[in-house]
């Protein structure tokens, strides 16, 4: 038997071997099982409960101002109350305004590309929760005073996680480009952001023009507050 | 006997393919596994609009009634006591204390998986977590990874057997953290030499 018909055969083999196992393993999507009113019928849901979380969001953050505005009418008429502790405790937890300069951080999808349903979560070519992450968490190392992620203002508790392809902060769904606003020491937290070590997987997709990440140093930022809820039903205090 | 090895080239070739592909979709499912993020669905988005929805308008009623309550000059010195209070439990001022999990982690770690344990705690409704007997509150500088790998928390360095406390609702805490592909299950994946172990406490106290 000639060569050339031994090579014909083998890759015909191979190649049939290939697609057939491939036909085996293949999953159809998640989507194509459900009528396309069932999907419609969700995204409404989607929608609607997007829409009512935006609502209590702005309620929350006008209560507050309420709140504090009560508080300084009751803090003009008595002096027994600790309004500066209560003062410090807000700022501690993000529950003030802050400005002042520092660095604004926008990290955003590649081109051509959006985030579909159908898109892969895991698609290089889109920013990851974990990348947000990694960002906040390397401003928090170099001591920022607020941060925010597309005027979600982030506080240590709150989750920066992805559901599909989409991104929530706070459980809030956040859309590209992610534009984190930092305020704090911009020299300081510019040399942890461009150590390429301790972002390593950025930089990478960065060079192959998977990702688009850029850092802007600004004279004056503002940062909202926290407009999520504050829980802390199950924290007791230990009696000293 | 031409014809039966041709058929023998084209049945080996067709194995060996079929090993090949069964590889390479072994290498992708190690790589989904290796993944920081889970991958979810739209019921689960749904899930946590619907919980989060509702924690929002719980907190809605709380401050309208501190309104109400700031608003009535009988009360107004009450509810800036009680919101101080709770200020100070979520501050990391002062010593709480409260049920939740432990986990604990002995082997070699890294900070971009403890960042994500942090995260994936607070995402599951923590109330105040730990590291290393450390309280991640505003004020505590980030994680930071030292030239030898070693995980830095604070401006302390971070030794092996790590512990991470979360105060919260213990059941839940721990479900959530061990759900089908959760954090546990994918840290467990990308460290197997790692011994890591989950358990509700009644009490956990953070100083």
């Amino acid at each position: 038997m000639k060569r050339s018909f031994v090579f014909t055969f083998m890759i015909t083999g191979l190649l049939a071997g290939m697609l057939l196992t491939w036909q085996f393993l293949s999953k159809a999507p998640l989507q194509l099982n459900f009528p396309s009113d069932e999907i419609k019928a969700k995204e409404d849901l989607l929608k609607s409960y997007l829409d009512e979380q935006s609502y209590l969001m702005s309620k929350i953050v006008s209560l507050r101002k309420e709140v504090e505005s009560a508080q300084g009418k009751v803090e003009s008429t008595t002096q027994t109350a600790n309004f500066s502790l209560l003062e410090g405790f807000k700022n501690n937890l993000g529950l003030t305004e802050v400005n002042g300069p520092g660095l604004e951080i926008t990290i955003d999808d590649g081109h051509l590309l959006t985030r579909a349903e159908k898109t892969e979560p895991t698609d290089t070519n889109l920013v990851q929760a974990s990348d947000l992450r990694d960002i906040v968490n390397l401003l928090s190392a170099a001591k920022a005073d607020a941060i925010s992620i597309n005027e979600q203002r982030v506080i240590a508790n709150s989750p920066i996680s992805s559901v599909g392809t989409t991104i929530l902060v706070n459980n809030s769904h956040i859309a590209p480009p992610f534009v984190i606003n930092a305020v704090g020491d911009s020299e300081l937290m510019l040399q942890r952001l461009l150590n390429k070590t301790l972002l390593p997987d950025i930089y990478s997709r960065r060079a192959k023009s998977n990702i688009g990440f850029e850092i802007a140093k600004k004279s004056g930022i503002s940062i909202g507050i926290y407009n999520g809820d504050l829980k802390s039903n199950y924290l007791n205090l230990v009696k000293k | 006997m031409i014809l039966e090895r041709k058929i023998f080239i084209l049945g080996t070739a067709a194995i060996l393919s079929f090993f090949v592909v069964i590889q390479i979709n072994s290498f992708d499912n190690v790589n989904d596994s290796l993944q920081r993020d889970s991958k979810s669905n739209i019921f689960q988005e749904i899930k946590i609009l619907k919980d989060k929805n509702g924690d929002l308008k719980s907190e809605v009623t709380d401050l309208e009634s501190t309104v109400d309550q700031l608003n009535d000059q009988g009360k107004a010195l009450n509810a800036i006591q009680d919101e101080i209070t709770e200020y100070t439990k979520l501050s990391g001022k002062a010593s709480v204390f409260g049920p939740g999990v432990t986990m604990n982690i002995d082997g070699k770690f890294s900070t971009p998986w403890m960042i994500d344990i942090v995260n994936e705690f607070f995402n599951s409704g923590a109330q105040a977590v730990s590291v290393n007997g450390i309280r991640i509150v505003n004020q505590t500088a980030g994680f930071d990874t030292l030239p030898k790998g070693q995980i830095l928390l604070n401006g302390s360095v971070l030794t092996s057997p790590y512990t991470v406390n979360a105060i919260g609702e213990s059941n839940t805490l721990a479900s959530l953290i061990q759900s089908p592909g959760g954090i546990f299950g994918r840290l467990k994946k990308a460290f197997p030499e790692t011994k890591v172990t989950i358990m509700t406490k009644d009490i956990i106290q953070m100083d």
